[in-house]
């Protein structure tokens, strides 16, 4: 028995009862080092190969065997509250399994990546609701229906592939399971909140944490530079960096607080984003423009 | 009343100062040496540039790309990480009035959420009014530590963390309640945890009826979730081992999880694990004993 502070089912030593995990793993692992993020559903047969193997099974009990030898256990891939085992993880592949459990929720999310889902445990329920095909994803728009999708079954040892840019998957689980999931460190543009009765859309959040992060600094930075008195030049440089984020809602967030602080600095900015790819900051910037009638 | 000072001092010291002074003065299991830090801490929260020059720098940067550099939850700047202490900066919103956000915000923000820490907090107002919060005091050592469990909470009182103002979260002993401040405001953080590493138990209450919630952290929590995988698993070659788990030392909420978990197993001879639980050493697993013994 390998030492559970490291991930012992990964040591290429014991490849003989986790050959099927390592392989994956180290494929995937491989690929990612292009890049290019590739197709999740690429994995597709090697991840049922990995569920039909057995070998997280396997994992769990030699896991169970050294916790009654009285083996300490706190590693750092074995959440201690959300019942969830980050079985491999690479710069852009997640590799985990978690307790799916019946839940009374009013809401129901898209998907922040592209994912396969298989399941160990007892069967599981879920809709495959579609975004309408003309949806920008991009582009919030509160009250957006979903297409109803039909119910489906992941029974134990089945896989489904889900993708982000369509799929919104509302899951029904009426006892707990075990589900394994296998995603692509591809962010969505915007994780979609919807309503469970209508299906339609509430509220989007970030996908993943840096454009939340870049949201907060340019925020606080308007708020340091005009509360707290510090020279203005350092935030003025940070937030001019920030208007050229990949993330719509950082870049006008950034655009805002330059127009708070220096006008004069943020003019151009502000023009340039007349032309800004996506239309909430165009439109947002050309009616800033036109009200401050500035060309 | 909570513990709090509004220190008087003008001058500003370094991140580096600070960190200095702390690795010299403070200790976990002191809270005087812990509130000595409180006029170091107001100086260091004198410094117009900490933050801009935090953010400006190189470490930071990566926030931009990765996201999750240097950062405890998404509030949340950490600026310094020792050992045994930590520094971070935190932000303070109102949360936005649309439909889904208000829950959204109080998840981010932990408003209205009554908790206590399992280290040691000393916080400063940095910029704004800063966040109200409810101070309760708890006697962590009458805790079993279950859901549902009746604690006694005495309220201390409600105050908020303007610019400047330095508060003592004692750990295990003080349950707050962050409640959403008037302006946009930031706070920093002393966090010192405890000098073994160990993790106690962190609750949320229910302050109408003084009761434990959730658990927010527990120690051992890892063991939990490999045997809640067993359960659902359902293999009846798992069962001496767990049954090892429950006859262990192990922490009693591991070695009841681990008698629920052979019970599952088990099946039809479920009656024979609960009949093993009927000795154990805690009250909490005698009485789950008795209870499912008596039922069946």
């Amino acid at each position: 028995m390998a030492t559970l502070d490291e991930r012992f089912y990964l040591d290429p030593k014991n490849s003989g009862r986790f050959g099927t995990l390592q392989s994956l793993v180290t494929s995937i692992g491989r690929s990612s080092d292009s890049t290019e993020p590739g197709n999740v559903s690429d994995w597709h047969s090697a991840f049922c190969a990995l569920l039909r193997s057995r070998e997280l099974e396997v994992a769990i009990a030699e896991i169970l065997v050294a916790l009654s030898r009285e083996c300490p256990f706190e590693p750092n891939w074995m959440s201690a509250l959300a019942e969830e085992w980050f079985i491999a993880d690479g710069p852009r592949f997640s590799l985990r399994a978690f307790v799916a459990k019946p839940a009374n929720d009013t809401v129901f999310t898209s998907l922040p990546y592209d994912c396969l889902v298989g399941n160990l445990g007892p069967a599981v329920h879920f809709t495959r609701h579609k975004f309408p095909p003309d949806c920008n994803r991009e582009v919030f728009e509160r009250g957006l229906r979903l297409q109803r999708g039909v119910f489906e079954e992941l029974t134990p040892l089945q896989s489904v592939v889900f993708s982000s840019a369509t799929d919104a998957p509302e899951y029904l689980v009426t006892e707990a399971t075990l589900l394994v999931e296998l995603s692509l460190k591809a962010w969505a543009p915007l994780v979609w909140v919807f309503d469970t009765t209508e299906k339609s859309a509430l509220m989007c959040t970030s996908s993943y944490e840096a454009p939340v992060r870049n949201h907060a600094v340019a925020e606080s930075l308007q708020h340091l530079a005009s509360k707290r008195g510090a020279p203005m030049e350092p935030s003025l440089d940070i937030l001019k960096r920030l208007t050229f984020n990949k993330h719509h809602h950082v870049r006008w967030r950034a655009l805002q607080s330059l127009c708070a602080l220096d006008f004069e600095v943020a003019k151009p900015y502000l023009l340039r984003a007349r032309d800004d790819p996506h239309p909430l900051v165009s439109d947002a910037a050309r009616k800033a423009a036109q009200r401050l009638a500035i060309t | 009343m909570a513990i709090s000072v509004t220190p008087t001092v003008r001058g500003t010291i370094s991140l580096d100062e600070f960190i200095s002074f702390c690795r010299a003065n403070v200790r976990y299991d002191d809270e005087d040496s812990i509130m000595s830090a409180a006029e170091p801490l107001a100086a260091l929260a004198n410094d117009d540039m900490l933050l801009v020059n935090a953010i400006n720098s190189d470490l930071f940067r990566s926030i931009e790309n990765r996201g999750n550099a240097r950062v405890l939850s998404t509030q949340s700047l950490l600026l310094h990480i020792d050992p045994i202490f930590k520094v971070r900066a935190n932000i303070w919103k109102k949360p936005i009035e649309r439909p889904g956000t208000p829950y959204h915000d109080n998840a981010v923000y932990s408003y209205e959420y009554a908790h206590n820490h399992n280290f040691q907090l000393l916080t400063v107002g940095y910029l704004g009014s800063g966040y109200w919060t409810d101070i309760h005091e708890c006697s962590p050592e009458k805790i079993v530590g279950y859901i549902g469990e009746r604690v006694e909470l005495r309220h201390l009182e409600r105050t908020s963390l303007p610019q400047g103002k330095v508060l003592l979260y004692r750990t295990l002993k003080d349950v707050h309640t962050q409640r959403p401040p008037e302006e946009f405001s930031i706070s920093l953080n002393l966090i010192i945890g405890h000098p073994t590493g160990e993790v106690a138990d962190q609750y949320n209450f229910d302050l109408e009826t003084s009761t434990i919630q959730r658990m927010v952290s527990m120690p051992l929590g890892s063991y939990l979730s490999v045997l809640t995988f067993a359960a659902i698993l359902d293999s009846r070659s798992n069962l001496d081992a767990t049954v090892a788990v429950a006859t262990s030392e192990a922490h009693w909420r591991v070695r009841l999880a681990a008698f629920q978990c052979s019970a599952i197993l088990a099946k039809s001879e479920a009656r024979t694990v609960w009949a093993k639980a009927v000795g154990d050493p805690h009250p909490r697993i005698r009485d789950a004993a008795a209870t499912y013994l008596s039922r069946s």
